[in-house]
């Protein structure tokens, strides 16, 4: 596989990644606010998203980290 | 002691909650989580999935844009280079009525000098003869200057190599540029047009201001 190529298809996976972590971060805190308004907080349930979340995440940094290394320039896009 | 619970009230229950789609527990209308399980209902009630729908959309919508640019910048590039080739003639057609009245007169005036040379060259070597014979074809040319060289649409051009004027003229033409000097405004701009193409001034060539004596 080319350089460029290689280099596009790790930018659509870090577009992925960046978009499910988004949306999961958004689900973790939809689910606190309705536990907490109904007084009915899950800790352990939270928790186990949390970490879900943590995983995203860290797939997110490595994806952009070795971006950055492909594409010292244009990585910040 | 056990309570019983009456059918209407369970089956009223059951259509005002719906289950979860993950663990099965019963969801308020309003809810958008399920407090149990933490997942998030299917339906468009939750403002932040509408968000991000709405900004999927977006992000989706700029790459059908650069295809219709690109087609109107190239359209626009075909139309250049169509209207080149007409923009080029027209330069050129304009270029020439512009300036076609001043180069005739130029040309004519360059014929009509080379025509007088041709001419003054046989007379140049014929002048002992034409001084004895006091035939003096260019007399009648030299009262105003030197001989004709050519007839242009501000006067006539006078050759000044060679002129020798007469006193009369000389005294004439002193008075007319001593004249000229006094005169202001547009009285001086008539006089400046109205003046021969060639002036004979009196006087000492080396007293005059700018000489070759004089700084």
């Amino acid at each position: 596989m080319s350089a460029p190529t290689e280099s596009s298809d790790l930018r659509a996976q870090r577009d992925r990644l960046l978009e499910k972590f988004t949306i999961m971060q958004a689900d973790l805190g939809g689910a606190f606010y309705e536990m907490a308004i109904r007084d009915h907080l899950r800790m352990d349930v939270l928790t186990r998203k949390a970490a879900e979340l943590q995983r995203v995440d860290a797939e997110l940094l490595a994806a952009e980290r070795l971006l950055e290394m492909l594409e010292p320039d244009g990585a910040a896009e | 002691m056990t309570t019983e619970v009456e059918p209407t009230a369970i089956q009223a229950a059951q259509s005002l909650y719906e289950p979860c789609e993950e663990c099965g527990a019963p969801l308020d209308p309003q809810q958008r989580y399920c407090v149990h399980c933490a997942a998030r209902r299917g339906n468009g009630a939750n403002p932040a999935s509408r968000y991000f729908a709405a900004m999927s959309k977006r992000a989706r919508r700029p790459p059908a844009r650069p295809p219709a640019r690109a087609s109107g910048s190239r359209a626009a590039a075909v139309g250049f280079f169509a209207l080149l080739p007409i923009a080029v003639a027209i330069g050129v057609v304009v270029g020439r009525s512009g300036s076609g009245e001043d180069n005739d007169a130029l040309v004519q005036a360059l014929r009509e000098q080379n025509a007088a040379l041709a001419r003054a060259a046989p007379a140049q070597t014929g002048a002992v003869t034409a001084s004895d014979a006091k035939s003096t074809p260019g007399k009648a040319a030299q009262k105003d200057g030197g001989k004709v060289v050519a007839q242009t649409k501000n006067g006539t051009v006078h050759q000044v190599t060679g002129f020798k004027p007469t006193e009369q003229k000389t005294e004439e033409d002193t008075k007319l540029v001593e004249g000229n000097v006094q005169q202001t405004g547009s009285t001086y701009i008539e006089a400046q047009q109205n003046l021969p193409d060639v002036i004979v001034v009196g006087g000492d060539p080396d007293s005059a201001p700018g000489g070759q004596g004089q700084p």
